[in-house]
């Protein structure tokens, strides 16, 4: 029998799918929180690896859904663009433990936490997005996206006055540059965060 | 003449041209490898810019082609999203090598020849990849996923290699000024890699479309 849910669209799946990305990438930023919370203790890498890869299923699965359905809930461009965004998260994140992974000894002193805290709020955000996708409440999407803003600026303002400290004279140079791929790796992260907000909020805006 | 052949797109011109911008990027990548092996030979950065330029001159006649062909065996956006893949691996590499060259002095002992096989292996299958799209059909799907995930492990492992030489940098074996050399070097031999990987991710997407 021909089902015209299945010509027309999955709906469901293709929101459900998105939002299990989403999903992963707080799970992943959890993690992140984690490691950075106990200083000096080495850091098991495998829930990163496995949430990417988990990220990564879920992309594919939903690249292949986009080939095989006649008709998406949203262009299936913006779709194919907001699962990449997404999926680039964990990725950068996984990126950060492993570099955290290898200098942990050294940089006991220097505290990670506050910024790590910043990209869980930001994510949390991003979740909310995502959810009011599939709503399609464009109002809810815009507060959300002028929140992440706000949070985005004081987390950048703090990744400087972070980054200054290891521009004084007499700190240690090698463990300057540690530390700056590591501080690099957060902003990354928080861009990537903000660029999948900025697809769901214009392809709100678009169907608005 | 009117070509019946050019309305319906058995013009076989778009799988040359991304042939060809497949093999100016495997080129330039031989030339990074010669550049690696022998790291005290006085180096230029003109033939890496030829290499560039010849990919970049491919990328400009697939984009006007695309403007005056009808129709094309492969959807328009996917042989610009394809080409556009093509065309920054020379680019990443050119980028390589001017750094490589300002700070030969200072790397001059590092041992790229493991980095050397990894850019080899994923340029040969980056190329492989491209020329099935020229036949799509029964099993190429496979064939794409295949080498697609040979792909893949390259440039895992060159991730893996990545993070271990990186390891050894942030050891405190070395002068800061040669990590900071060397880092930026590894990272851009890793985004030469990574290129590769987007291409096939490309290739790959083009196949399942059309499987």
């Amino acid at each position: 029998m021909i089902s015209f849910q299945r010509l027309l669209g999955r709906e469901d799946e293709f929101f459900g799918l998105l939002e299990a990305s989403a999903s992963e990438c707080m799970a992943v930023i959890e993690a992140l929180r984690r490691i950075v919370s106990l200083p000096g203790e080495k850091a098991s890498l495998e829930e990163f690896v496995t949430a990417r890869r988990r990220d990564k299923e879920v992309t594919q699965k939903l690249e292949e859904m986009l080939i095989h359905t006649f008709v998406t809930p949203i262009e299936r461009e913006d779709l194919e663009q907001l699962a990449e965004k997404l999926y680039k998260i964990p990725k950068t994140v996984e990126k950060f433990a492993e570099r955290y992974s290898l200098v942990v000894q050294r940089v006991t002193d220097v505290a990670f936490e506050p910024h790590a805290a910043a990209l869980s709020q930001g994510m949390g955000l991003l979740l909310q997005m995502v959810k009011a996708l599939k709503a399609g409440d464009i109002n809810a999407v815009k507060a959300r996206q002028t929140d992440l803003r706000t949070l985005a600026r004081g987390a950048e303002t703090s990744l400087a006055e972070s980054i200054a400290l290891l521009y004084q004279p007499n700190y240690d140079a090698l463990k300057a540059i540690i530390v700056k791929d590591l501080y690099d790796l957060i902003e990354r992260t928080l861009e990537r965060i903000r660029e999948a907000a900025a697809v769901i909020a214009h392809v709100l805006l678009k169907n608005s | 003449m009117f070509s019946l052949q050019k309305l319906f797109g058995k013009d076989d011109r778009f799988f040359d041209l991304l042939e060809a911008s497949s093999q100016e990027a495997r080129r330039s990548v031989e030339m990074l490898n010669e550049l690696l092996a022998s790291p005290s030979k006085p180096a230029s950065l003109q033939e890496f810019h030829a290499a560039k330029n010849a990919d970049k001159k491919i990328t400009e006649q697939i984009s006007k082609a695309l403007l005056t062909t009808f129709v094309t065996q492969l959807e328009k956006e996917d042989i610009e999203v394809l080409s556009a893949a093509l065309y920054r691996i020379p680019k990443t590499v050119e980028k390589f090598a001017e750094r490589f060259i300002i700070c030969a002095s200072l790397v001059k002992d590092a041992d790229f020849m493991k980095h050397t096989a990894f850019l080899d292996q994923a340029t040969q299958k980056v190329v492989g990849m491209v020329q099935l799209l020229r036949n799509l059909g029964q099993g190429r799907l496979d064939q794409a996923k295949e080498m697609n995930g040979q792909l893949q492990q390259i440039e895992g492992d060159a991730d893996d290699y990545a993070l271990e030489l990186l390891g050894q940098l942030y050891s405190g074996r070395y002068e800061p000024i040669k990590v900071l050399a060397l880092r930026d070097l590894y990272d851009l031999l890793e985004k030469v890699i990574d290129r590769c990987r987007d291409a096939g991710n490309v290739i790959t997407h083009i196949v399942l479309k059309s499987s």
